[in-house]
């Protein structure tokens, strides 16, 4: 059971993610005017930040215009970042203001189709549609949250943020990110049974 | 006795039961999660518990939307086009810096020219430019009385003896030091006729030259 706290929610390794210490490098050959350093920024975190848009934009050209514009206003106010070492938090909570602005200006916001959900299925086939099945009504249960609690759980267990990361992503203490955190999966418990997970 | 055992396990298990989500999840600070570790070691009800909320992250987990598979070239378009933004942005903001520096330059260059021409103009009137507008001409001085000069004492002042003179801060002057001078040396006798009567000088003035007098006079 030491395992809960050691390990953390692993990632899912599509993209490596950099060390903060990297990041602090990087930032500072931006800071002292070499812009050409940021592009280095823009291929470590455009996978990652693309998938934070997905969530709301759900079309894959209005990610690709948040990630962009965010990535620009990162750029532009890098100068006011007074600890490198929440670049990474800090675009992501840039990508997500975004994104909510765009949900609530335009409410552009089309439906996933269903079952594509990240990891390929393959169990047998009727195994395979109780699989999705559950797995569409615990996104629709998370996607139900209030909105904070909804935010808190992404970003921890689907971007992989540490409860650090995840208050400067969400615009919260760290202490209201773990209980936003706790509510929510204990919502989530009550929704499908405490007994219901496989 | 075993109920009792129970019931008291029970209430032990409430203690940590709160607790369980935060320990899986690792939200926890490190003297509590180590404390709940040994209850859910020692406890079959509550490892079965964190069990359980271990699965359901397994399975918000595995929930994730799925991003689309985008080819690498569409990958590197997406990067393209970031670029391009950012090239636009650097652009424009150089293009800002220029100009916040060319007015910021400009204000100086206007703030050194004012003050300049100010120090020349001080320099060759010997005076201030607001005690000159305020003096009135300094040729059509008028014939006064001593006493019309001297300052106006306030109401009350009964002080035995001379008055000690104030010297007024320069700065705060209206008649100018040279017209002040002349008053003090007498200056004026030359023109208004020295010793003769004074009303006598003013007979050959007009309405319009005696406004003049009286303004100046106003002025002291």
């Amino acid at each position: 059971m030491e395992a809960y706290i050691s390990a953390p929610i692993p990632s899912r390794g599509e993209v490596e993610l950099s060390a903060p210490l990297a990041d602090a490098i990087v930032l500072a050959r931006v800071l002292s005017g070499d812009n050409a350093a940021f592009h280095m920024l823009v291929r470590r975190y455009q996978r990652p930040l693309h998938r934070v848009a997905m969530r709301y934009a759900r079309s894959e050209h209005l990610a690709d215009e948040i990630v962009q514009r965010a990535f620009v206003k990162a750029f532009e106010g890098i100068g006011a970042l007074r600890d490198p070492s929440s670049f990474r938090p800090w675009l992501f909570r840039i990508v997500v203001n975004l994104a909510l602005n765009e949900l609530r200006d335009g409410a552009r916001e089309v439906p996933l189709t269903e079952g594509n959900s990240r990891e390929a299925l393959s169990p047998s086939a009727g195994q395979e549609f109780e699989v999705l099945e559950r797995r569409q009504r615990l996104k629709a249960a998370i996607e139900s949250l209030p909105p904070k609690q909804r935010l808190v759980v992404e970003l921890r267990v689907w971007d992989d943020l540490s409860f650090r990361d995840v208050a400067i992503a969400a615009s919260c203490s760290e202490d209201a990110a773990k209980v936003n955190f706790h509510h929510a999966i204990k919502k989530l418990r009550s929704y499908f049974g405490a007994g219901e997970e496989r | 006795m075993n109920t009792s055992h129970d019931d008291a396990r029970r209430s032990v298990c409430r203690e940590f039961e709160d607790r369980i989500v935060d320990w899986v999840a690792g939200s926890l600070a490190p003297r509590n999660a180590v404390a709940v570790s040994r209850h859910v070691e020692a406890c079959d009800r509550c490892r079965a518990e964190a069990e359980s909320v271990a699965a359901l992250l397994r399975d918000v987990e595995r929930a994730a939307p799925a991003v689309a598979e985008r080819s690498e070239s569409d990958w590197e378009r997406a990067t393209d086009a970031v670029r391009s933004a950012l090239d636009t942005s650097a652009r424009r903001r150089a293009r800002t810096e220029v100009w916040a520096g060319f007015v910021g330059l400009s204000a100086a260059l206007v703030l050194v020219i004012a003050v300049w021409q100010g120090a020349a103009r001080s320099d060759r009137d010997g005076v201030p430019d607001m005690a000159t507008v305020h003096a009135g001409p300094q040729q059509a001085p008028a014939p006064v009385a001593p006493t019309q000069l001297a300052p106006a004492q306030p109401p009350g002042n009964v002080a035995a003896g001379p008055t000690p003179r104030a010297t007024p801060d320069p700065k705060l002057r209206l008649v100018p030091d040279t017209l002040q001078e002349e008053l003090e040396e007498g200056a004026l006798d030359d023109i208004v006729g020295g010793d003769s009567d004074p009303e006598a000088s003013l007979e050959g003035l007009d309405s319009q030259e005696l406004e003049h007098v009286r303004e100046a006079l106003a002025v002291l």
